[in-house]
């Protein structure tokens, strides 16, 4: 027999875990909060790292001819101190605004997890209740 | 106003019955609005200026995610860039990937943003972009649409660019390279822009969250007084005068368009069909969930009796109630979150439209009508409380009567009274029978 009662839930739950936001809110859900937050600062730091490559690729071309022409008499290691000083604090502003950003993100979305798994607990409950009626069908039939 | 609720709700039920229509169509014209502006704009491929193309890539777009639209429109772009000069494709496409590590990546759920403001630009309507992020969505737009603005004036550098120099010799590849570059360094307009659409988003968000009436209104009011002070200042400051007007009547046209997209926000929000797949132990589910939209024209008809306007419907009315599982009957109730603060309505708020007062004011009318019915019914009809019943003495057959009336004499002449009542009848009777 179909349960009413089930089909709705399920049919709740359904529409939640196809929806943009349930998608990543349950992705979300198999992490612990720290793990998360470190795998974003991961994803941060390598984006940064492309993002800073990229420019200094476009740097490069557009000194081409003035690095070409002085590639004996540059100072090698300004220039490198610079580069990476500027690096380092570009990480480090994005890796702060990582942590607090996807901090709040998980804490939201834990927010709208918790719905769901209340949703689930009483779906859980259902089913439990559909196996005693069925074992007591059966009980009953067999006593007959 | 109440026609004007009339066609709102007309749509919502049109647009949930033709939504798998009406979407695609929608993704179809953005994307072939998108493509032909770019064509139009920096259109230097004779191939991709193609109608047919432009057709198919929208067909494309049409029934695939946003992301997809804003890749294409991308790669068109920069195969468009790479026909007029290879070395300004690989200049634009080293800015979306920096745009893309730096601002995008953390807001790609807006990544049409991107692809809106130019497009918009060319329409001088760009001003809608940050009124309609101010109100659909947070301040983390901000990031897209500065991406919006950077791409828009990329693009306008490199078209003045190229049209200069038609053809480009391989000695000139790199002065070419070098004078964009530079003139993108150069170009202040791009941060100041970006940073009034910023503030824009960010004011038009902070009021619209606020806790008072005609919020959303204000906020976008609020908004398009901001943007118009900072364009007046940055034309001012960059002495482009002539855009003053042509930018006044566009944020005016922005607004207006604004205030039409947040009328018709509440329709489209949660009027969705969903069309759900799964299954448990036993079946397989195939399951079209159509939202319930039965408080249309009967609310209004309660609003007008209260006098409350319908802006005071609650926004995320799904969001306003808590299910709890009964535990007796193990059904699933909603009830109202009463701590949430609710925008600018008071306690004493009959008119709102959720699950549980919808049923209430559903049974109060059931009420009302059974008791119409009732009073219109004709007097024969009438039924009468039991008090005021009245029940006739059923009339006793007569041989009863008599039977009762010997009874009761045949018992006082054995108590040996002599005067009992009716004894003459009986003495009467008993001589007539002898």
């Amino acid at each position: 027999m179909l349960n009413i009662r089930k089909t709705r839930l399920m049919t709740k739950l359904a529409i939640y875990e196809k929806s943009k936001d349930g998608k990543k809110d349950i992705h979300r859900s198999k992490y612990y909060k720290t793990d998360y937050v470190r795998l974003q600062i991961l994803r941060s730091i390598i984006a940064v790292t492309v993002g800073y490559l990229l420019v200094l690729l476009m740097l490069v071309i557009y000194q081409s001819e003035y690095l070409i022409e002085q590639a004996v008499n540059l100072d090698y290691k300004a220039i490198g101190t610079t580069v990476l000083v500027v690096y380092v604090v570009l990480l480090t502003v994005y890796i702060v605004g990582t942590i607090i950003g996807y901090s709040i993100q998980y804490d939201l979305s834990r927010g709208k997890l918790a719905k769901y798994f209340r949703m689930l607990k009483i779906m859980r409950k259902l089913y439990k209740e559909e196996a005693g009626e069925d074992k007591a069908s059966e009980e009953e039939e067999s006593n007959g | 106003m109440v026609k004007l609720l009339e066609i709102r709700s007309l749509l919502r039920v049109y647009y949930q019955k033709l939504q798998m229509i009406i979407d695609p169509l929608v993704k179809f014209l953005a994307a072939f609005i998108t493509f032909r502006a770019i064509n139009g704009s920096i259109g230097y491929d004779a191939r991709m200026d193609q109608t047919a193309v432009v057709l198919l890539l929208s067909l494309l777009c049409a029934f695939t995610p946003s992301a997809v639209l804003v890749f294409l429109a991308m790669v068109v772009s920069i195969v468009h860039i790479y026909a007029a000069a290879p070395i300004l494709a690989l200049l634009s496409l080293l800015v979306f990937g920096i745009l893309y590590c730096f601002f995008l990546r953390y807001a790609s759920q807006y990544g049409y943003v991107v692809v809106a403001i130019p497009v918009l630009y060319t329409l001088n309507m760009p001003y809608l972009v940050p009124l309609l992020l101010g109100i659909f969505a947070n301040p983390l737009a901000m990031l897209p649409s500065a991406c919006g603005v950077a791409v828009y004036f990329l693009f306008d550098i490199i078209k003045t660019q190229t049209e200069n120099s038609t053809e480009v010799a391989l000695e000139e590849v790199l002065p070419l390279y070098m004078e964009v570059f530079e003139e993108i360094m150069e170009c202040k307009q791009i941060l100041v822009v970006a940073g009034v659409f910023a503030l824009v988003i960010t004011a038009v968000y902070l009021i619209r969250r606020m806790k008072m009436e005609y919020a959303a209104e204000i906020a976008l009011l609020a908004g398009a007084v901001i943007n118009v002070f900072g364009f007046l200042i940055c034309d001012l400051r960059f002495g482009i005068t002539g855009e003053i007007g042509p930018m006044l009547l566009g944020t005016l046209l922005s607004l207006a368009l604004a205030f039409v997209a947040l009328f018709f926000k509440r329709v489209l929000d949660y009027t969705a069909v969903e069309n759900v797949q799964f299954e448990d132990d036993d079946y397989y589910y195939y399951v079209k969930a159509v939202p319930k939209l039965g408080i249309g024209i009967q609310e209004r008809k309660v609003k007008q009796i209260t006098g409350k306007s319908e802006e005071e419907e609650p926004e995320d009315e799904e969001d306003d109630y808590e299910e709890i599982l009964d535990e007796e009957t193990g059904e699933v109730i909603f009830v109202p979150k009463k701590q949430k603060a609710l925008g600018g309505r008071s306690k004493q708020d009959v008119n709102r439209n959720g699950y549980l007062y919808r049923r209430q004011r559903e049974a109060r009318e059931q009420a009302a009508q059974a008791v119409q019915a009732v009073q219109e019914t004709p007097m024969e009809n009438e039924r009468l409380e039991p008090e005021e019943i009245e029940f006739a003495e059923p009339e006793q057959p007569s041989y009863i009567e008599d039977y009762e009336r010997e009874r009761l004499a045949a018992k006082s002449y054995e108590a040996g009274e002599e005067d009992y009542p009716g004894a003459e009848e009986l003495t009467h009777t008993t001589t007539e029978q002898e």
